[in-house]
């Protein structure tokens, strides 16, 4: 069984700043098609249309934070299973635990490399579909 | 934010007993008062709650802690029964805990300490502390009980800890979009930059860098001094995780023109630790060492055997450590003050927080120095005895395996010799953490414990020990300095001990105290787990096996699969007729440890088929079977299980 390959990421994340940075690393580097998002409800407009391989998931975000997004996501058609890295400063040990029980394939710390980015993504991507 | 304080407990029994003999011995009224005033003083200074109560749990006395804490007067509450002071829900059990530990001596309570919720006389219900301990004068039995509300300590920590975690977010989020950016610019997804404006980049990006890891540094420090930072101790080969670190760091070591070589090293060598952990030492001492080289040294590193410890050695030929700064180099923001220190992009937290990894691993940190001739910095953990991945194997070894917890290097060392000279597995635990944390990884068979452990004072580690389930029977040795105050400190305070042994530690004695200790019934003696919802078959039951084994009672399947999940059993005696399910449905999921079928024996009312009789090691039905039948039918299965056996069916 050969792997569906990663192609287009949905990034949600209320900083404009690290969402250009976000938009440079996966796009212009990783050469995804990258959709960002400035909160969930904005995310949850759009996310059915875009419909991503991965959703890369802000957890502190005013309004609606990280977890809530994600489950508002996955009530919308198509959204069901698609696999969820949390990119978050959040990251003391109970709160990865949480994230994981959200169902969060993985979760990336910031400060966040994005030199290296696309090909954590990457990794991640593939060693799901390893397993 | 007091814990109660046992000891003023234990005092206060010391005191009670006092009053008793000297009522006895008919001394004179005076005497028996000055000792009633000094019991007064004790328990109306005290800040915390003092309660006793009689042994129906009548109260009798009632301090001014008390009363503050559950807003009742003495006059209110001495003659009432103490689950006044409990919300609904733990009145029942209360009442069903006291009547066991009469018939039983038995309690999950007394002894120890719990936290829980009380019941002011307003109605609200609070977090409490409570120790509590029985004694008996004469023959009635008396419960005291040390309350301490602990609303304001729980608040605090969470307080704490959102605050940190807030903050560390707040500090990340900015630094996210710096750093990359930077990142971003230095390589090159921007376009080319003219030298001057790299260099500048550069320093930009450096010290973003920099304060990033002060960040982490400063979280470290914080979840190493909270007790939160998380440790998984297992045993590892070291060489890899030495041989990974100087890897990791070679590239940081050429930016200064430094190399590093790997000495010598124990190609085989175990120890107990937490790898992650471990390199964070490693990377933090090949650093330093990397950093304040010349340009064009090697820093080298070794490992090599010191007694019972493995050291690791990071040398490096650096300016050395100035005289002065030696005896701050581990305290925090320490870094020695000359401006070519200062450039060196260190935290300041670093060794500090080296230092503390690795005394939470059991080891010590230390280094040696001359000036201008350069340093070393080494730690010595404890060599480990177990193989990494042979879990499997480990636990099938019938060798018995001790925990030897000894603050003093010098003794653990000694009794490391002697136990592993005897085929005796030892694990060594420098502090009552590590103690803690061995004994939640692993089964012993005995323990040896200094009363001096660092991290509390001995006897309430011993106390502590005694109040988990996993450890309440495990034979313990006391090795002491001082045997005869070791022995008052245990008189009185109800935990049993094989023996106490004095500081040159006896080989011959040691060995003696842990072949009693390996030997000890209440260790070697089979577990049954009873699986039977009717109580007085599983009182009789008990009975009957008494001498035979321990035997564990559930009355349900949710409990009986809580136990297995817990702990070995050596057979199940199951009642195939449950509340919650068909007993037999446990058969396919008993598998010990090491993947064995767990032998069942059905012991059923009702008849049955030849079917479930090929299912289990025997069947028996209730009305049918004497009592010398079940206990030899246990016996027979229990043998065929060996080893070791008792005897042939």
């Amino acid at each position: 069984m050969t792997a569906p390959k990663l192609e287009r990421i949905l990034c949600i994340e209320d900083e404009e700043d690290i969402r250009k940075i976000q938009v440079v690393a996966l796009e212009g580097l990783g050469g995804f098609k990258v959709l960002a998002c400035a909160s969930g409800a904005e995310a949850i407009q759009e996310a059915a249309v875009f419909a991503p391989d991965l959703i890369l998931l802000d957890v502190m975000m005013p309004g609606m934070d990280g977890p809530t997004t994600l489950k508002s996501l996955r009530t919308l058609s198509g959204l069901e299973e698609t696999p969820v890295v949390f990119l978050t400063a959040k990251v003391q040990p109970d709160e990865i635990d949480y994230y994981k029980e959200l169902g969060a394939l993985e979760v990336i710390s910031k400060p966040f490399d994005p030199m290296k980015l696309a090909s954590q993504l990457r990794q991640i991507w593939e060693f799901r579909h390893a397993g | 934010m007091t814990q109660p304080d046992e000891s003023v407990l234990e005092s206060l029994a010391g005191v009670a007993g006092q009053v008793g003999q000297f009522v006895q011995r008919k001394q004179g009224e005076e005497a028996l008062k000055a000792i009633e005033q000094r019991f007064r003083s004790v328990v109306d200074s005290a800040n915390d709650g003092i309660v006793i109560a009689d042994s129906k749990g009548t109260i009798l006395t009632w301090n001014r802690g008390a009363e503050s804490i559950f807003g009742y007067t003495a006059a209110e509450v001495v003659g009432q029964g103490v689950s006044m002071l409990l919300p609904e829900r733990y009145r029942a059990p209360q009442k069903e805990g006291l009547e066991k530990y009469h018939k039983t001596g038995e309690s999950r309570v007394v002894g120890r300490s719990v936290e829980l919720e009380g019941l002011r006389k307003s109605g609200e219900e609070f977090p409490v502390a409570i120790s509590l301990s029985s004694w008996k004068s004469g023959n009635d039995t008396f419960f005291g009980g040390i309350i301490s509300d602990i609303t304001e300590r729980l608040k605090v920590d969470r307080i704490k800890s959102e605050f940190i975690s807030t903050v560390s977010h707040e500090l990340r989020t900015p630094l996210t979009s710096i750093l990359g950016s930077l990142s971003l610019v230095t390589g090159g997804t921007a376009g080319a930059l003219p030298p001057q404006a790299r260099s500048l980049v550069e320093i930009a990006h450096k010290n973003s860098e920099r304060l990033v890891r002060l960040i982490n540094d400063i979280l470290d420090v914080e979840k190493i001094e909270s007790g939160k930072m998380d440790f998984e101790l297992k045993p590892m080969r070291l060489m890899p995780v030495v041989a990974g670190a100087i890897e990791a760091n070679r590239p940081y070591a050429e930016k200064f023109y430094v190399s590093i070589q790997l000495e010598s090293g124990l190609p085989e060598v175990i120890v107990d630790a937490d790898a992650d952990r471990l390199t964070q030492v490693l990377t933090n001492l090949l650093s330093n060492a990397a950093k304040f080289s010349p340009k064009g040294q090697v820093v080298t590193v070794s490992v090599q055997r010191k007694g019972p410890m493995i050291r690791v050695s990071v040398a490096d030929k650096g300016p050395g450590i100035p005289e002065e700064f030696r005896q701050n180099i581990f305290n925090k923001f320490a870094q020695a003050d000359t401006s070519d220190t200062r450039q060196k992009g260190g935290t300041g937290l670093g060794l500090s927080i080296s230092k503390a990894l690795i005394e939470r691993m059991g080891g010590r940190l230390g280094f040696e120095t001359a000036v201008n001739a350069g340093s070393t910095f080494h730690f010595e953990l404890p060599e480990g005895h177990r193989q990494p991945t042979g879990d499997t194997t480990a636990r099938l070894r019938l060798k018995p395996r001790v925990l030897v917890c000894e603050g003093q290097a010098d003794s653990a060392g000694q009794l490391a010799l002697i136990l592993s000279q005897a085929g005796i597995e030892t694990d060594l635990a420098r502090d009552v953490v590590h103690a803690r944390s061995q004994l939640a990884l692993h089964r012993y068979q005995a323990l040896t414990l200094d009363l001096h452990l660092p991290g509390a004072g001995g006897i309430a580690f011993l106390k502590e020990i005694r109040s988990k389930e996993a450890s309440r029977d495990l034979p313990i040795i006391l090795v002491s300095l001082t045997p005869e105050t070791a022995q008052g400190q245990l008189e009185g305070s109800a935990v049993k001990v094989v023996d106490i042994l004095p500081v040159p530690v006896d080989k011959d004695r040691l060995l003696k105290a842990i072949k009693q200790a390996v030997s000890d019934p209440r260790v070697s003696t089979p577990r049954i787990l009873h699986v039977e919802d009717d109580e007085d078959t599983q009182k009789v039951v008990e009975m009957i096996l008494k001498n035979v084994a321990t035997v564990t009672r559930v009355r349900n399947l949710r409990d009986a699969r809580e136990q297995l999940g817990r702990q070995p059993f050596d057979l199940v005696l199951l009642d195939p007729g449950l509340p919650d399910g068909a007993g037999l449905d446990l058969i396919g999921e008993l598998k010990d440890p090491d993947g064995k079928s767990v032998p069942v024996v059905v012991f059923s009312a009702d008849e049955f088929g030849e079917e479930l009789s090929k299912r289990v090691s025997a069947a028996l039905v209730k009305t049918r079977t004497s009592n010398s039948e079940l206990v030899a039918t246990i016996r027979s299965v229990l043998n065929q299980r060996g080893p070791p056996p008792v005897g042939k069916p």
